[in-house]
């Protein structure tokens, strides 16, 4: 079976260039053009690397896909940039991705980068020890799919209603369980998730406030400001100023 | 003073460094294309007018986008004069033809980014290597609506420009491509065909 590749990258050229040559050399991959094309597709097209541009939609987007990777799954993924300035070195190394890949770019270096990449993935996957086969177990299955569910569903509002229907337990059950497992409450993790997000969001992309207040489904600024400043005790825009660059 | 003149040096370094990004990822969008051409077996008319026209088309670009800045100490966009561009690089397209009409309406007000305006100019390299490929004479017409950029173009020969992306079918790949890099959209009549492009 072929080794499938997820091109994120919102300039067409460049992602159909990609596409052709992996598809010279033997890869399966499909293209994405934005944060959430590639978070539903990594449980659709399920694949095994990820080439993610950094500067997706003008907005940093791509550090924030990788942050999330990096917190969220163990998909390795390889950054392509035109950018080489220490400070976006700095601030991409924070995310983990396995390579880094400068425009312009030649076909060796795409497939170099991603043989690597595969062969390292291979290598980590066959060290895996108990350790992680005991922090897989580390929730039951219905908490793991509520968890899922509000991964995928993070940019939304989301219903406790919905996580009881996933998770296939009743609503008191559920509600005691995932405090048992998780350590807090579904409302208090998906507040804190959500704050996460806006989090790196402020730091890492140039998205105004607003746009991340809809982002992760609140419906006014000043409800996303409020529950920011309740959170970091600051409010988004002075976050954004202390933090970035 | 001394917190001023920090500023200044921070402004001018964030620009050198969006200049440097820019003109890389300038460089790659030439490289994609070369390569996609491969890929698809895009069969020019004439390969190395195609890549010279190119390499003017950037060089245009970066010219007036350095004159368009030079007054100004620390520039704060991007956006270049749309007439003063189409007018050098068409042209330049038309100091090697005479086969070239092109009429524009008053569009000095407009200004574009360069981005944007790099890909319109590949755009018209691939419309003039069809009109190559068919030794015709070709019309274009610029004019423009609300956000939107109108290119209306036709050749002498095609007497349906209905037919046209089937006329052009093995060579239509990168031209779409550009296209749609711009988001625009495409509208097929009898005498021309109208790209309408929302960049302005």
């Amino acid at each position: 079976m072929k080794t499938k590749i997820l091109i994120v990258e919102d300039d067409k050229l460049v992602s159909f260039e990609i596409q052709s040559i992996l598809n010279q050399n033997g890869f399966d991959s499909t293209i994405c053009e934005s944060y959430n094309c590639c978070i539903k597709n990594l449980d659709t097209f399920k694949p095994e690397l990820i080439l993610l541009d950094i500067d997706l939609s003008k907005k940093y987007e791509g550090i924030q896909i990788g942050s999330y990777l990096n917190s969220k799954s163990r998909i390795p993924f390889i950054y392509i940039t035109g950018y080489t300035d220490s400070e976006t070195l700095k601030r991409i190394q924070t995310t983990k991705p396995v390579g880094y890949l400068s425009k312009p770019f030649r076909e060796v270096d795409i497939i170099s980068n991603i043989e690597l990449a595969l062969y390292n993935k291979k290598s980590s996957l066959d060290n895996i020890g108990d350790h992680e086969v005991e922090e897989d177990s580390k929730y039951s299955k219905p908490i793991k799919r509520a968890l899922e569910y509000i991964d995928t569903n993070i940019n939304q509002e989301i219903k406790t209603d919905e996580l009881i229907r996933v998770s296939g337990w009743s609503k008191f059950h559920f509600i005691r369980e995932f405090a048992k497992e998780v350590g807090k409450t579904p409302y208090q993790y998906i507040f804190d998730e959500k704050m996460k997000l806006a989090s790196s969001k402020l730091k890492n992309t140039y998205q105004t406030v607003k746009e991340i207040a809809f982002d992760l489904g609140y419906t006014s600024n000043s409800s996303f400001t409020n529950a920011f400043v309740k959170h970091s005790g600051i409010s988004p825009s002075s976050f954004r100023k202390k933090y970035c660059r | 003073m001394t917190n001023k003149l920090k500023e200044n040096s921070d402004g001018l370094k964030e620009i050198l460094d969006k200049t440097l990004h820019r003109f890389k990822n300038n460089l790659q969008t030439q490289l994609s294309l070369m390569n996609i051409q491969s890929a698809t077996n895009r069969q020019y008319f004439d390969d190395r007018k195609v890549i010279a026209d190119r390499i003017f088309a950037l060089t245009y670009l970066y010219d007036l986008f350095y004159r368009t800045n030079k007054e100004e100490a620390l520039p704060s966009d991007t956006l270049i004069s749309l007439q003063s561009y189409l007018l050098q690089f068409l042209q330049y397209l038309k100091s090697s033809t005479s086969e070239i009409d092109f009429e524009l309406t008053d569009t000095s007000h407009l200004k574009v980014d360069v981005d944007d305006l790099l890909i319109l100019a590949y755009i018209l390299v691939e419309i003039n290597d069809f009109r190559m490929s068919l030794n015709d004479r070709m019309v274009l017409e610029f004019s423009h609506n609300k956000k939107k950029l109108s290119i209306k173009f036709s050749y002498t020969s095609i007497e349906n420009h209905e037919k046209f992306p089937d006329l052009f079918e093995k060579q239509f790949k990168i031209f779409d491509l550009l296209v749609k890099q711009l988001k625009g959209k495409y509208d097929y009549k009898k005498k021309f065909v109208r790209l309408l492009l929302p960049i302005l």
